[in-house]
């Protein structure tokens, strides 16, 4: 038995382990390189341990890589998909305009906030569609 | 030598991949700088940066955050200093501007607020800043809003928890308010008295036109009594002069002497009266007696004539 086999081997279990106490979701392809590279030392003895270190390094790269290709398209999508984005939550609400849109630019009122809207010429009260947002101010239409 | 070598290179492989592979959690929101200038923004999740010409630059927190107002005294329009403290909820919109735009976002959210509220506070009197605290909280937040746009915040509510008047005026406060409820219940007092006394007048009026009205009508009747009793009088009197003019003269005298002898005679029979007062024209009686001997003989005589 060598050295550098069980030592290989006891870090893909450590990296694992880091991966399920603290997920980041890249401990775990580090774990991976460190597989590849147990294998490799398995497999042809006498390399020398930098050219371990180098392969860990270079794989660990690579296998982060092929997630990040690969496996990412596959991604669930979030279910709710406007968390912490304010302005794209509103999208849709149909609220009546607390200012008049003059020159492009009016006012609503959102459960307590204030919110700028640019939109077409609409008199106070008109009620609009919220369609998006540029920034802080958000677009509407007449709904 | 080669193991201090390979020592050294997976711990600065490990390193870069640290820094290249960055996660985001969920909510908030990462800004990337190349080398110190701001690119672009990470959103939650995994992201891969190319080792040291890009790093992180600011972590922004995206959920909504509370603030606390600290406390501070504020002058009204009518002189009076009030404690008012108050939260601010607000939340980033836009992390790189909320991460380059200001420099202590909280403080100058906090400093914003404060000069707000007392701009608001100041432009009203003690009972209308005490009374009207929904317009103050609208009249801030738009303002703070408004201003603080350019730092890609969004300034969802305030709320001026407290508004405290000095303790004195607090006390002439509760002392104006008693008098005015004194005020009040003595003035319903006195209207309640004075309701009852001119209730009280007004019977005793309608009593008295009552009791007027009845004397009234009790006159008007005796009037007429005595009239009819007048008619009834000048009717017998009438009749009496007629039946003497159609008659002798000496039949009145019958009438006086029957009514002298009844008088006479009621005189004599009460019971207490031993002593007769005779009439000092009882001659005159007496000789009315002689008229109605002659009317008598004279009637005889003429039937006796006749």
């Amino acid at each position: 038995m060598r050295w550098d086999v069980f030592a290989w081997a006891a870090i893909a279990l450590l990296l694992f382990a880091a991966e399920a106490m603290a997920p980041g979701a890249f401990m775990l392809w580090l774990g991976f390189a460190a597989v590849v590279v147990f294998a490799i030392v398995l497999l042809f003895s006498g390399i020398p341990v930098l050219a371990q270190a180098a392969i860990f390094v270079v794989l660990s790269f690579v296998s982060i890589q092929v997630y990040r290709r690969w496996f990412r398209k596959r991604e669930k999508p979030s279910d709710q998909p406007a968390l912490n984005r304010r302005t794209a939550a509103l999208v849709g609400r149909v609220v009546p305009l607390e200012r008049a849109i003059v020159d492009g630019y009016g006012r609503v009122q959102i459960a307590d906030a204030f919110w700028e809207v640019t939109g077409p010429q609409l008199p106070a009260g008109a009620q609009v569609r919220v369609t998006g947002a540029d920034g802080m101010t958000l677009r509407v239409e007449a709904a | 030598m080669g193991s201090i070598l390979a020592l050294v290179l997976v711990f600065a492989g490990i390193v870069i991949l640290f820094k290249t592979v960055r996660m985001v959690p969920q909510g908030y929101e990462w800004t990337v700088e190349r080398f110190g200038k701001y690119t672009q923004t990470l959103t939650p999740g995994l992201h891969f940066l190319f080792p040291i010409v890009y790093g992180v630059g600011r972590k922004v927190n995206m959920m909504e955050q509370v603030l606390e107002v600290p406390s501070q005294d504020v002058i009204t329009k009518d002189n009076a200093v009030v404690k008012v403290d108050g939260i601010v909820f607000f939340q980033v919109l836009d992390a790189a501007k909320a991460a380059y735009e200001v420099a202590t976002l909280e403080v100058a959210i906090l400093n914003l607020v404060m000069t707000n509220i007392r701009t608001a506070i100041g432009s009203m009197d003690l009972d209308e800043s005490l009374s009207k605290r929904d317009e103050i909280n609208a009249k801030v937040l738009v303002a703070v809003d408004q201003a603080t746009h350019p730092w890609g915040i969004k300034v969802n509510r305030i709320e001026l928890k407290d508004i405290a008047p000095p303790r004195d005026l607090v006390e002439s406060m509760a002392r104006q308010m008693k008098a005015e409820r004194e005020k009040r219940a003595n003035i319903l007092e006195a209207e309640g008295f004075r309701q009852a006394a001119i209730l009280k007048a007004e019977g005793e009026k309608q009593s008295v036109i009552l009791e007027a009205e009845g004397n009234r009508e009790a006159a008007f009747r005796a009037a007429e009594a005595r009239e009819r009793q007048a008619e009834a009088e000048a009717k017998a009197t009438q009749l009496v002069s007629d039946a003497i003019s159609s008659g002798n003269v000496q039949a009145i005298n019958y009438f006086v002497a029957q009514k002298y002898i009844e008088a006479f005679k009621s005189l004599a029979e009460a019971p207490n009266q031993k002593f007769v007062m005779m009439p000092m024209e009882s001659a005159g009686v007496i000789g009315s007696l002689a008229g109605i001997a002659e009317l008598t003989k004279e009637t005889l005589g003429k039937k006796a004539g006749g």
